[in-house]
């Protein structure tokens, strides 16, 4: 069970997957040569984790999460996420999707949301929730991959153009 | 290294280089004296020693092509062209006894080095580096880089991608033997093959050539990369530099600074463009219920849902405990059991009272959602590429500026700034896109994809193996390989484990003002503050604090094995501060058990050379040597003041006065 939100570090048996580590050095905020990394939006770790869940909750994709070896990324919402209604919005969605075959069922709506929901954590996550959130996210992070043919993006435009098509279409 | 423990420097000679032809001689009178300073002025050959030094124990011709040879030789080479030769003598001891000679011989016309060696006393001259055996297997390019090194070694430490650090804990603690030994196992299992194979079977000659070009392609790949990666370090290092100038000049000159200024602030207001366009496009992702309308349906069709089916409503768990354990229902009935067994099991059906935590302020931010917040969300994802155009054009404008100014060395070092920038871009280019790519069938036969080599060299690994009917071999031989691949993985842990525990030791005391620790040595040095702030590369530290830490972390590392090599630092000091400079003086003198050889300027001396040779109670050999021209005359007056015979060269003159290394410098006093 995982506690905490994960970045895939590899795939098991392929030594050619782009890891989310490596993925996240390609847009991250930095300080170097590179003009386009120094203005980049993107501060934490846990806004590529956003990011890619998003979309895998738009395309309603989920995947095996043991088919990779993880690491652990953060056990708490970042302050950014938070303020803006993001985490609000994409708590919204991942409990729309895991609840909507029930959708006239009182009873398993809240079942369900007892079981992935848990005040106590940082999360606002259960254990169990965590592990499903994570596996929209890989699954997410893999049609990002897939769009980008197996690279990670030259800029931080190309990425960000990617999303608005993976979001938009 | 079965009897060979101690290796001392002795002395060497120049003859016919960018050095004065000189003689220097390190001495050792009861064999206990292991500091020498060799003080030389900036431009003088300091580095030319190191070179020389470095050379002196691997055969260089061994170790790069004609061309690269010819370009490191052409460096050694004196102005005066008649000089077509040149000699370089190094003498050194083996455990304080043998005495042995290397000379190399610089022929400039025709681009080589001929390498002799005279082993013992009296014993006749034998042409080529002949090392003793142990010695020489210990003894490598990458060994001796490591063990006479200069500050870009410590800032190559920091960096990840040239993964210094664990090279040079393989080397020097002898890990790399474990490579050489799954090298000759699999070797054996190439030799296994050949003979297996039977003269007819054409298809599996093929493969195993196939392998072997494919093999070939690999290292020429693998040793690309690796030079790619230096160029990158050595360009980063070198616009770094520029930049720093180009700021002076510009700071200094009105009509520049004001050109400059313009097409900054123009590059400034366009980049802060772009930089909104980011944070825009990011603020409407962060809003899901703007960028889709799908999204945004779902979202409300949920919120409705929950308050449709009223939804939160809570009761909390003591409230399922407190029912179960009274004897009758609410209604006033008594429960029996089975009763009380069904409420237990369907608490479940009632949201536990936290879960409104959560659910209320998801509803409440989905029923806020003002639709018109980003109404231009379209026009943010155009104007990225709009943005990224017009910050490119201020760039390049930027660039135009810089190099069209009226001062010609600004516009040359702009220039220079602007083609190393692209140079480099080259270089990342390559390695991210080309060496890195990942594995893809469809790529040519001539790829640079390391990851698509390697991955055809397993396969066909596979298929020579089941041709050759080598499975059961080559399976003994994986796993053995395996298990020598996880040998090294754990040594390196617990022998890094160790030097940090010892680095971290000492830095109190080396950096008392502001204790900065060793967090990680895994692929490169990473730092933290007390507080356990990480620091990586230099991001924080100064360089002064990196390069002390280099200096703990290669001390640490070299007195771990059983061969005494002697530590060659050129400027060693150069970036330290006084405590800095005064620290790693102690830490020299107190922690390193084998000979240290500084190559230091001048300027170097200050809090350094003077606290070495308190803390050693003067065993020291302080050094100084420069050339004779019009402008070390007064070098030559004052080195005459203090009895050193400047006359033993025509061209140069060397100090063993401890007085006058003290006092020497190049710049003339008014």
């Amino acid at each position: 069970m995982s506690t905490r939100f994960q970045f895939i570090t590899k795939e098991k048996d392929n030594d050619n997957f782009i890891s989310m580590s490596v993925f996240w050095n390609s847009i991250s905020k930095k300080n170097g040569l590179d003009e386009q990394k120094k203005l980049s939006p993107f501060t934490e770790q846990l806004d590529l984790f956003y990011i890619c869940l998003l979309i895998g909750l738009k395309n309603n994709l989920k995947i095996d999460t043991h088919v990779f070896e993880k690491s652990d990324v953060n056990d708490a919402w970042t302050k950014n996420l938070k303020t803006s209604g993001a985490k609000d919005y994409i708590l919204g969605l991942f409990l729309s999707k895991i609840t909507n075959e029930f959708k006239d069922d009182q009873s398993k709506i809240k079942k369900t949301i007892n079981e992935v929901l848990d005040n106590d954590s940082e999360t606002n996550l259960s254990d169990f929730g965590m592990e499903k959130i994570n596996s929209y996210c890989f699954a997410g992070y893999i049609k990002i991959l897939e769009e980008l043919k197996n690279n990670t993006p030259s800029t931080i435009v190309k990425f960000l153009n990617v999303v608005n098509k993976l979001l938009r279409n | 290294m079965s009897d060979i423990l101690e290796l001392k420097i002795t002395g060497w000679n120049y003859k016919g280089f960018k050095v004065p032809n000189i003689n220097i001689n390190i001495e050792d009178p009861k064999g206990t004296r292991n500091f020498t300073l060799f003080q030389m002025l900036s431009g003088e050959g300091k580095t030319t020693t190191l070179n020389l030094l470095r050379y002196s124990f691997y055969d260089i011709n061994d170790h790069h092509s004609l061309g690269e040879l010819k370009e490191i030789i052409n460096t050694f080479r004196p102005d005066d062209i008649t000089i077509t030769k040149g000699i370089f003598e190094v003498s050194f001891k083996l455990n304080n006894k043998i005495n042995y000679r290397i000379i190399l011989n610089f022929d400039y016309s025709t681009s080589k080095i001929n390498y002799s060696t005279i082993q013992g006393d009296g014993d006749g001259m034998v042409s080529g580096l002949v090392l003793p055996e142990n010695l020489q297997r210990f003894i490598t390019p990458e060994f001796i880089n490591k063990t006479f090194f200069d500050l870009e070694l410590a800032e190559s430490l920091y960096d990840a991608e040239s993964q210094e650090t664990d090279k040079t804990i393989k080397k020097l603690s002898k890990l790399d033997y474990l490579d050489e030994i799954s090298n000759n196992l699999e070797s054996y299992k190439q030799a296994y093959i050949k003979t297996n194979t039977k003269t007819k079977d054409n298809d599996l000659k093929d493969k195993i050539k196939n392998r072997e070009n494919l093999l070939s392609q690999q290292k020429k790949i693998e040793a690309k990369a690796e030079s790619k990666k230096i160029e990158k370090n050595k360009l980063t290092k070198e616009i770094t530099e520029i930049k720093t100038i180009i700021q002076k000049i510009s700071l200094e000159n009105d009509k520049i600074r004001d050109k400059v200024k313009n097409a900054t602030d123009k590059l400034e207001e366009k980049n802060t463009q772009l930089r909104d366009s980011f944070e825009n496009a990011y603020n409407c992702i962060k809003s899901p219920m703007s960028m889709n309308k799908e999204l945004a349906d779902e979202l409300i069709e949920f919120e409705n849902n929950l308050t449709k089916k009223r939804i939160p409503k809570a009761v909390g768990e003591s409230f399922f405990e407190d029912l179960v354990e009274s004897e009758s229902c609410l209604c006033g009935h008594d429960m029996t059991k089975e009763m009380k067994n069904k409420i237990w099991e369907n608490k479940s059906l009632f949201l536990e009272d936290d879960i409104l935590n959560i659910l209320n302020p998801i509803k409440s931010s989905i029923k806020k959602y003002d639709e018109n917040e980003f109404k231009n969300l379209p026009e943010y994802f155009d104007n990225l590429i709009k943005h990224e155009r017009e910050s490119r054009i201020a760039k390049n404008e930027f660039e135009h500026v810089n190099q069209n100014t009226d001062n010609k060395y600004f516009n040359e070092q702009s220039k220079i700034f602007v083609l190393k920038e692209r140079e480099l871009k080259e270089i990342n280019v390559w390695l991210n896109e080309v060496y890195s790519k990942p594995y893809s069938p469809s790529d040519d036969y001539n790829t640079e994809s390391i990851k698509t080599i390697t991955h055809r060299l397993a396969k066909l690994d596979d298929e020579i193996e089941i041709k050759a009917q080598a499975v059961k071999v080559s399976t003994k031989i994986r796993k053995l390989k395996e298990l020598l691949k996880d040998v090294g993985i754990f040594s390196l842990d617990k022998i890094s484990k160790t030097i940090i525990q010892n680095i971290n030791k000492e830095v109190k005391r080396v950096m008392p003002l502001e204790p900065i620790y060793v967090e990680s040595i895994k692929n490169k040095i990473t730092l933290k503050t007390e507080d356990g702030i990480k620091r990586s590369g230099n991001g924080g530290a100064s360089r002064g604090q990196m390069a002390r830490i280099a200096y703990l972390f290669l001390i640490t590392l070299l007195n771990r094995p059983n061969l005494k090599f002697p530590l060659i630092v050129d400027s060693p000091v150069t970036a330290l501060d006084t405590t800095g400079r005064t620290e790693i003086a102690k830490s020299l003198s107190k922690d390193f058990s084998g000979q240290y050889i500084g190559l230091l300027l001048d300027t170097e001396r200050a809090d350094f050379s003077d606290i070495l040779e308190e803390e050693l109670s003067s065993n020291i050999n302080l050094i100084t040597a420069f050339s004779k021209s019009e402008a070390s005359v007064h070098m030559i007056k004052l080195a005459e003041n203090y009895s050193v015979d400047t006359g033993e060269f025509l061209d140069g003159v060397v100090s063993y006065n401890k007085d006058f290394f003290n006092k020497f410098k190049g710049a003339k006093n008014n």
